[in-house]
């Protein structure tokens, strides 16, 4: 299977719709990412229109069928049952995904620092890059040191380590992950293989 | 048999003879893809004919058994306009022409701006869109 990396942009304000019946039940609001885990574990939702308000609901990763350019694409609309932390009939999940939500709302790493172990800086947060078929955050694109850049202008992707230390202002990363910046995904998943194998072996 | 051939082409009863009006459009059903009716006119003066009802399809004319069609717009969507969507999430365009066999209905291919698609993976027909299966290869060839 190819490892589809999509930027978390994108994936923002994309309708939901179901395979089964060709709805559009909801749009994406924003990605629910817990940085503890390196994952995104689903989606806020908007109602859709353009005036429509929030949703509740949200849209846990494993209940997604695929996500494309176009659209994130589910089964049915029970896809959404369950998630907006009142149904009954479900509770032990309604309350896991409200737990999510709520901290999902703390956890806005967009705008942190990324410092290396090494103490340099290398920017701060613009994006997050997210291979879709697990959900795992596997990289994050920087605003950051143009002496980074291969070119100018240049976006900087850096590869994240399976595991990394956050807090509320600061990502901590090796420092060996300078000599890993991408400026495109394609070729950037094999950077973080690469990456994580060094980790790996030291 | 392609709608847009089929767009205009005069309808008329069997049983009295009466012109009802001209083929606007046709309404899919899925599992398996399968043209389910054809609408008549437009507005409030339209009619639905369910794809039983007619007896022929011919170069002239379609003829079908008796007037006693559906006043109005059939419950549905016509897949004419709406986006194709894959099951994986990527658009190939709007549809723009529906091909299908014009003795038994089965829907050949739905044609967009971009792609020509295999009436066979229909999956859904609904009022955002219309999804198709994926499949090997191109998800959408040319």
């Amino acid at each position: 299977m190819t490892q589809l990396l999509m930027r978390a942009v994108t994936l923002v304000g994309l309708p939901v719709v179901t395979t089964t019946t060709g709805e559009d039940i909801a749009e994406t609001r924003d990605v629910i990412y817990m940085p503890d885990e390196g994952r995104v574990i689903g989606f806020t939702l908007n109602k859709r229109g353009r005036l429509a308000g929030r949703l509740k609901n949200i849209l846990l990763m494993e209940r997604i069928h695929a996500v494309g350019r176009d659209a994130v694409m589910v089964l049915d609309a029970s896809a959404l049952e369950g998630t907006d932390g009142r149904d009954g009939k479900d509770g032990k999940d309604g309350k896991d995904s409200r737990g999510a939500a709520a901290d999902a709302k703390g956890r806005n790493v967009l705008g942190n620092a990324v410092l290396t172990d090494a103490g340099k800086q290398l920017g701060t947060v613009r994006d997050l890059v997210v291979e879709m078929g697990s959900g795992e955050v596997i990289g994050y694109e920087l605003d950051g040191d143009p002496a980074l850049q291969r070119a100018e202008g240049a976006p900087l992707l850096l590869p994240l380590p399976s595991t990394l230390a956050v807090s509320s202002d600061v990502l901590m990363v090796p420092a060996d992950v300078e000599e890993f910046i991408r400026d495109d995904l394609a070729g950037f998943g094999s950077a973080v293989t690469d990456f994580r194998a060094r980790l790996g072996s030291k | 048999m392609h709608l847009s051939e089929l767009k205009g082409r005069r309808v008329v009863s069997r049983a009295s003879a009466e012109t009802l009006g001209n083929v606007s459009d046709l309404f899919l059903t899925t599992g398996p893809a399968t043209v389910s009716a054809l609408q008549v006119g437009k507005g409030r003066k339209g009619a639905t004919v369910p794809w039983h009802l007619i007896t022929g399809i011919g170069p002239d004319a379609v003829v079908v058994t008796d007037d006693e069609s559906t006043a109005g717009t059939a419950a549905g969507a016509s897949p004419l306009g709406r986006l194709l969507l894959s099951e994986l999430g990527n658009a190939a365009g709007t549809v723009t022409d529906v091909e299908f066999n014009e003795s038994t209905g089965a829907v050949i291919s739905l044609a967009t701006e971009f792609a020509l698609v295999e009436g066979d993976r229909l999956l859904a027909s609904g009022p955002y869109a219309l999804i198709v299966s994926a499949r090997e290869g191109a998800e959408f060839p040319g």
